[in-house]
């Protein structure tokens, strides 16, 4: 698999939106985490400290997810697009190799994102109290066990967006159907649940899930990452099948 | 390295769109892919290089694609007149193309300068003209040096002065032992490129053969003598087919000149004007392919 994932090396490191992306990803969440940091700073004890148990990095990297999305997206998405699709897979006549590179090389490009966003958040919530005259607090779930779940959540969620675009061969719906999914279908669909008591939908949602096992402790975090991978896998197995069997 | 397309076969819905082809790419020669819009051309040589999912199979050099170790040392493709990314640049795009097969820098530089690229070899292609787009297209498809080539449609959008380029260049690659499949349906360019051709209409094999082959089984002789009326009998009496075209002449076919002349000679009838009139490729193909299109134009009034 190293000609396929040289080419996918290549073919994500040659296109200026990928590194737009992780610009974007590392100045957005970053600059709103500055802001938020800055207003708590400035109302001192009474603002109730940050957004959630996660020190506030689960409130900004849903953000730093969704400008990722599109580099997901784009593995197949361009492809099918242009019609690169059919060099492609003249290159690499098999297809499975060509499917676990681009995953793959998806997968290693949004960790370095991922990192590198993470830290600018943590960096800016910390000017954002040194502006606001609090003094400079760290995000100290940043790092350890905490700071490896949000590079997790990160990943699987641009893989959803990457899964689901190679089932579709659609890169719009791709990019936009985790985020509708993220900001709009599952927050109505737990505030139904907290109504109703199923206390049990916040173990079967995948993003609410995703960014609870960002703020949880422990197994239950653990677990909470697991359902979102498993939803990554129950999107991404049928489209690794249909990418081998359809016309291209 | 020749190519063997064995029972071809591919449906869309209802419609049977490749059926039961089986021909040879040759090579040493390149072999021109015809037929009307419709036919079948595209989906089969996407069927050949397995990009779509089909029946039958094809072999490179006794091997399916798939199985030889540096797929792009065997076939370079050209199957879409954009195949590229508009937002990476022509160096990128075969930069991207050269990994498989760990092609060096210095080959880019190469098959850029070969097609006339080098000044725009760093530019973003979405600017580019469907005759860049296509020389594009084709240094993307020698880049590694393949052993046999398959291209669509390579001469649309380019000017003549590149058609000819083209033309010299595939002879030269084919030359060279390889394997070229184009199709085209620019039938008096590939009657210059190619020496053989595949014929296809309605995704059924209509002809698989040389130019000259096709060609002189649809020529005839034209004879213009003193006495046309006592000679063409005699000429149906050899096996031949004849046609009185007035003026022009007695057409015959089933004879070659040498033969006529000498029955003529034979019969004491004195000729002003003995000549082969060979078929063009184009006559040829609609004789071929007559009802076989797909899309026709209406009648025109």
């Amino acid at each position: 698999m190293s000609g396929e994932l040289r080419y996918e090396w290549v073919r994500i490191s040659t296109v200026r939106s990928t590194w737009a992306l992780i610009g974007l990803a590392m100045l957005v969440p970053a600059g709103l985490a500055l802001f938020v940091s800055y207003l708590v700073g400035n109302l001192g004890d009474d603002a109730g400290g940050p957004p959630d148990g996660g020190g506030g990095l689960s409130a900004f990297l849903p953000l730093t997810a969704a400008v990722l999305c599109a580099i997901g997206a784009a593995a197949f998405g361009q492809e099918y697009r242009h019609g690169l699709i059919r060099i492609t897979l003249a290159i690499f006549p098999r297809r499975t190799p060509v499917f676990f590179a681009k995953a793959l090389m998806v997968a290693i490009t949004i960790v370095v994102a991922a990192v590198l966003s993470i830290a600018t958040i943590v960096l800016a919530q910390a000017l954002g109290g040194v502006i606001a005259g609090s003094g400079a607090t760290w995000d100290n779930t940043a790092w350890g066990a905490s700071g490896l779940r949000a590079v997790i959540y990160v990943v699987f969620f641009v893989l959803i967006a990457f899964a689901i675009t190679a089932l579709t061969r659609n890169q719009p719906l791709g990019i936009i159907a985790p985020i509708v999914l993220a900001v709009l279908i599952e927050p109505i669909v737990s505030t139904i649940a907290f109504v109703q008591g199923w206390s049990w939908m916040g173990w079967v949602l995948p993003f609410s899930g995703g960014a609870a096992a960002v703020s949880s402790q422990g197994a239950e975090a653990w677990g909470h990452l697991a359902v979102f991978g498993g939803w990554f896998l129950i999107i991404a197995i049928p489209a690794w099948i249909v990418f081998v069997r359809r016309d291209a | 390295m020749a190519i063997d397309a064995e029972h071809l076969g591919k449906s869309f819905g209802s419609v049977r769109a490749v059926d039961d082809l089986s021909f040879t790419v040759p090579d040493g020669v390149v072999t021109g892919f015809l037929g009307p819009n419709g036919a079948g051309k595209s989906t089969a040589m996407r069927l050949m290089l397995g990009l779509d999912r089909g029946d039958g199979r094809t072999l490179f050099d006794g091997l399916p694609l798939g199985d030889h170790s540096h797929p792009s040392r065997v076939v370079g493709t050209h199957l879409d007149a954009r195949p590229f990314l508009p937002g990476r640049t022509a160096r990128d795009h075969l930069r991207m193309l050269a990994t498989e097969a760990r092609v060096p820098a210095s080959r880019i530089d190469e098959v850029l300068a070969l097609v006339g690229l080098t000044e725009v070899a760093n530019d973003r292609p979405k600017s580019f003209s469907l005759g860049m787009a296509q020389r594009l297209g084709l240094a993307g498809a020698i880049l590694a040096e393949p052993r046999c080539l398959m291209l669509d449609e390579p001469a649309n959008g380019l000017d003549p002065q590149s058609i000819q380029w083209l033309r010299e260049f595939l002879r030269h690659y084919a030359s060279n032992g390889c394997a070229v499949l184009v199709s085209s349906h620019l039938l008096h360019e590939m009657q210059l490129m190619a020496d053989h051709v595949v014929v296809i209409a309605s995704g059924r094999l209509i002809v698989d053969g040389t130019i000259d082959e096709l060609v002189s089984q649809r020529s005839d002789v034209i004879v213009r003598s003193t006495d046309s009326a006592r000679l063409m009998p005699l000429l149906v009496g050899a096996g031949a087919t004849v046609v009185d075209e007035g003026q022009t002449g007695v057409a015959v076919a089933g004879l070659a000149t040498d033969e006529v002349g000498r029955i003529a000679f034979d019969a004491g009838i004195a000729i002003f004007e003995l000549t082969e009139r060979r078929a063009s490729l184009e006559e040829t193909f609609m004789q071929l392919t007559g009802d076989g299109q797909q899309f026709a134009f209406g009648e025109s009034s």
